[in-house]
This record gives structure tokens, sequence and C-alpha cells, in this order.
């Protein structure tokens, strides 16, 4: 009886033991997750903090040492949305570019990926593992490699200058990933419903039409994101072609004018003054305060803005 | 049960399909046509705007002098050197941050919720707009990040993107800030694929933490993290964005990458061939690459 009441004695100060560590333990792993978690956040809020920041300064206030707003502003939304600013003149223009260049992108993006992937993946057209094999070497070719010789492609197709060599290159770009999701995406549809629609009479544009892409609407959705925001950002073939080779007169004269330029590019492509850019984008990002001193603070010494004074030190 | 159903069998169209099926993929003729006409806007699309350009920049950089004239030029040693560092810390201290962040990802509740929510947005935000938000942030005069060191420690930080190393620095930075994101949310799915029975049994058989990281976790991911660093490298080599809007290739030319030196030595001094040479002398590293990733690509197709 004794040895029994000793036992469980022993027994309950181990565990008690045991819990004490046990709870040791799980303390320092919350406080753990508590720091970093909280690192987490500090890391990854730091820049978008910064984007806030700045665009809401009062304009002329940028070189103050605070490290948050004193007095905030919105003159600088303000100043976008009225075009207030000689930066900013074209601004809704430039928002209309981006924002026809993102629609035409997504509709053709869908289309062809749609179309492609009803052939390749319902119809079953011989070698059409091919095409798509094919098409994701698309992404394998570095991005850079292509940019360069498309300047010289648009002005051999005519459409250098033009939103349409945009909207073509961002198509090739963003059909290969519509028509992986879509293929993926149709496997979890029975091919069944189609070949009922077939002994029903239904021709392959019905069938296209009436019950493949109805049934892809959530695939179409996300890969329809997916491409306008892929158009929307991009900047590297959205830059329009300056003349290449021969006289090249340092410029950018060549380039488009600001009319034509989509945000993206006005984003930064306004070179010399890097704000009118990013205000350039407010409806999606924050824009920073205008104010063309900050553009003389930028080069800081030997540091060029990029762009333009890259020019003179290459 | 693939391409027939139950209503199709037993009739005589079975017959006839099986046997035009080797002809044209099971279609009849009026369908084979409708089938080729819905390839053929996107095969003429690939051809004339990836194939051709391809093949237009290979043209443009066939010439052998102009590698001994672009080996010869110092920016692209540096350049060299650059991309190589770029390359090696961007991508490994990424995937290696991503490999452990989706771990801790994995752990139960709603402020895991709530983090990997936070988490995720620098993925999400458009890239030029943070990017220059980052080289704002880094001015040597009036930057955020002087500013708070300032604020803190009342002394004056450097001028960040005037010194080459700490300009490289800023831009693997800030590539590790903008991707790590999307990779651990890969590993993340990666890892909520392996099926809990083999990590509940491997817990019964003792192998929990580390041990069974090392044991388990890893060699599952493998494959994954693997194919993961081939694409990254990839998708890191023709990244333009991070080093231009970062540093601008900056201070003095110091700090370009191929991709940048290539833009730059086709549209600021107007010499698009050498451009095309700078992008295309890191070929001898994708071309291996492409092929080690496709194989991979395979083997895991395999596996499933």
């Amino acid at each position: 009886m004794s040895t029994i009441a000793a036992d469980a004695r022993l027994a309950t100060r181990a565990s008690s033991r045991a819990h004490s560590s046990e709870r040791l333990r799980r303390y320092l792993r919350n406080l753990g997750t508590v720091v970093l978690s909280a690192v987490i956040v500090v890391w990854t809020l730091v820049p978008l903090y910064n984007m806030v920041l700045i665009s809401l300064e009062p304009e002329g206030d940028v070189f103050t040492d605070h490290i948050w707003p004193r007095v905030p502003s919105v003159e600088s939304f303000w100043g976008v949305l009225t075009q207030s600013h000689w930066y900013l003149e074209h601004f809704w223009r430039q928002f209309a570019n981006s924002l026809y260049i993102g629609v035409m992108v997504t509709f053709f993006a869908l289309l062809f990926g749609t179309l492609t992937s009803f052939a390749i993946g319902r119809m079953r057209i011989r070698h059409g593992w091919l095409v798509t094999n094919a098409a994701l070497l698309t992404y394998v070719i570095p991005a850079s490699f292509l940019a360069i010789p498309f300047y010289r492609i648009m002005q051999n197709y005519g459409l250098a200058n033009n939103p349409w060599s945009v909207i073509a290159a961002l198509v090739a770009f963003a059909t290969p990933y519509a028509i992986f999701v879509f293929q993926e995406y149709g496997r979890s549809i029975p091919i069944e419903v189609d070949e009922s629609a077939r002994i029903d009479g239904a021709s392959p544009p019905q069938i296209y039409l009436r019950i493949y892409l109805p049934l892809m609407a959530p695939a179409l959705v996300a890969v329809g994101t997916y491409a306008l925001l892929l158009a929307w950002n991009e900047y590297l073939v959205s830059v329009p072609a300056p003349v290449l080779e021969g006289e090249h007169d340092g410029a950018g004269g060549a380039r488009a004018v600001p009319q034509q330029r989509p945000v993206a590019v006005e984003l930064h492509d306004g070179d010399r003054d890097h704000l009118r850019g990013t205000a350039g984008r407010d409806l999606l990002r924050v824009p920073p305060a205008h104010d063309r001193r900050l553009d003389d603070g930028r080069g800081q010494g030997l540091t060029p803005p990029p762009g333009a004074p890259r020019r003179a030190l290459g | 049960m693939n391409g027939t159903s139950v209503i199709d069998v037993g009739r005589p169209a079975v017959r006839r399909r099986t046997l035009s099926r080797s002809l044209r993929g099971g279609l009849k003729g009026g369908e084979y046509t409708w089938a080729v006409a819905f390839v053929v806007p996107y095969i003429a699309v690939f051809l004339t705007f990836v194939a051709y350009p391809v093949v237009y920049g290979l043209w443009m950089g066939s010439e052998a002098s102009l590698y001994r004239e672009l080996f010869a030029d110092p920016i692209y040693q540096t350049t060299v050197v650059n991309t190589i560092l770029y390359l090696a810390l961007g991508v490994n201290v990424k995937m290696f941050l991503a490999l452990l962040l989706s771990g801790f990802f994995m752990r139960p509740g709603w402020w895991m919720k709530a983090l990997l929510l936070i988490f995720v947005l620098p993925w999400a935000v458009p890239q030029i707009s943070t990017f220059i938000s980052i080289h704002w942030m880094l001015n040597g005069e009036w930057g955020f990040l002087n500013n708070v060191i300032y604020t803190l420690f009342h002394v004056e930080g450097p001028s960040w993107l005037n010194d080459r190393w700490s300009a490289l620095g800023a831009v693997i930075v800030s590539h590790i800030w903008k991707w790590t994101p999307f990779w651990t949310l890969i590993l993340l799915a990666g890892r909520m694929a392996i099926p809990l029975e083999i990590s509940d049994s491997a817990k019964v058989d003792g192998a929990t933490g580390m041990r069974g990281f090392v044991h388990i976790t890893f060699p599952l991911l493998a494959n994954l993290y693997l194919i993961c660093t081939l694409l990254s490298t990839i998708f890191l080599l023709g990244d333009f964005n991070a080093v231009n809007f970062v540093s601008g290739g900056g201070p003095a030319n110091q700090g370009h990458v191929l991709a940048t030196l290539g833009i730059r030595n086709a549209f600021d001094i107007a010499q698009p061939r050498l451009g095309v040479a700078a992008v295309m002398s890191a070929l001898p590293l994708v071309i291996p690459l492409v092929i080690v990733l496709m194989r991979k690509l395979r083997t895991s197709e395999v596996q499933i």
C-alpha cells in the first residue's frame, strides 16, 4: 500500500517537473514566435511604409529628418488627380493607355489561351503537347534577352510607337501561363460533358462557347487578373522603341510622346523627373510628393538616377 | 474512361474513331479543321513574338568580334562578378529563407494566417513603385533608413547607393524582400502536400523536430526545392527591374548585372548588338540550367 503511494508521489513529482520544463519550452517557443513575427512584420512593411510616408508629405517637406508624417497632406494625390503639376499633365491619358493595354492583353490572352487549351485538352488534337511545351519554353528565356530584339522586330513589323507592339509582346508572355492553367483546370471537367454535347449535334465552336467557357469561369477570372496585372506592371517592353543603331539622340528623343505612354513607363521613363512617374500610378499605389527639388537631391553625387544621367556616365 | 463515354460504347463510331485517331487524334474531318483553327492564333503569336525574336537575337549576337569587344570592356568584367554574386546570394539566401519560413508558417492558429497575409504583401504589390521606394529609402541625405539611424543613434548613415558593394547588397536585399514570399508560398504548398500519415508515423518513430526535418521533410521537398532554385536562377538572370530601379546599375556603372548591362548597351549607348552579346554571354549558364530543369520536371511528373 505504502509503496503504491510512494510510487504515485514520485510519479506526480516527475510529471510536475516534466510539466514545468514543458511549460518553459512552450514559453520559449511562443517568445520565439512573437519575436520572429515582429521581425517579419517590420521587414515586410518598411518599404511600403516609406511609400505612404513620402506620399503624405506636404510639398517641400521631404528633406527633413522625421520618420513619420508630421503634417499628413493629400496634396500629392490631389495634384495627380487634377493633373495640376506639369509633370502630370498627361496623367489621365496615360492611365487610359494602361487600361487600354491591360484590357486588350487580358482579352487576347484569355481568347488564345482558351482556344488553344480547348483544342489540345478537350479536342485532343495530335501533337498538342508539342504546342504546350513550346509555349512553356517562353518562360525559360530570360526576359531581358527578348527585350532587345523586340524593339527591332517591332520596327520590322511596322509597330514601333504603337500600343499594339506592347499588347502583342505581352499577349505572347501571358498566354503560355493561361494555356497551362486552363489545361490543368480543364482536367477537373469530365470530358463526357463535351461528348454528350457532340452527340446532340453541337459543333466545336458551340461546345467551346456554351460548355467550355461557362465551366471555365473561375479559371478565366484567375488568369484574367494575372494578365491584367502583368500588363499594368510591365516596364521593359513598354518603353517605346528608340532608334537603334546609328544616331541616338541621347535624350531619348525618339521615344514616344508622353501621351502614348502607359503609366508604368511614365512611372520611370520620366527619367530626369523620376517623380512624375511614380505619381503617375497613384491609383494603384501611393504617389510621392511632387517636389522638383527631390530630383536634384536624389542624384546623390555619383549615384545616377536610373535613366538619363547614366548616359552621361556611360 | 478518358475519351469514351457510356453512350459511345458499342457504337460503330468507336471503330472508325480508333482508325482515324491514328491520323488526326480522333477528330473527324470538320472537327479537325476546327481544332487546327483554334490552335493557329496562338501558334502565330508564338512564332512572330517569341520564336522569331529569339532567332533574331541569336543572329544579332552571332559575331565573334562583338564578344572580343565585350570581354575587353572593364564594365563587363565587373558586371560578370556582380551577376555571379547576385545569383549566388539572391537565389540561395532567398530559397533558404523561404524553406525555413514555410516551416514557420505551417504552424496552426489565426495569428499565423494573419501574418502570412502581411508577409505576402511584397509579392502582391507592383514591383516598380516598391523598388523606387527602396531607392529613395536608401538615399544618403534624406532617405528613410538614414533618418531612422539618425533618430535612434544620432549618427549620419552612409550613402548606401554610392558604394559599389552596398549598392549591390541593396539590390540583393530588395530582391529577397520582393520574392521570398512567393517561393515561401510554393514551398508551403509543397509541405502541405506531404501526406499526414508520413509525418505522423515519423513522429511515432521518434523523428521529431530537426530529425524529422532532415530525414523526412527535406528529402520529400528536395526535388521541389531544386526545381524552384533552378527556375528562380533563370528568372533572376533575366531580371531587369530590381537592379534598374534600386541602384540603376550605379554607382558609375559599377553595379550592373548582365540584364541591365544589355539594356544599357542597347539603348543608352546605342549598340544593340553589344547589348544582345552581353545578355547572350549568359547562355552557357542558361542552357544547362534549362536542360536540368526540363529533366527534373519530367521526373517529378513521373513520380506524381
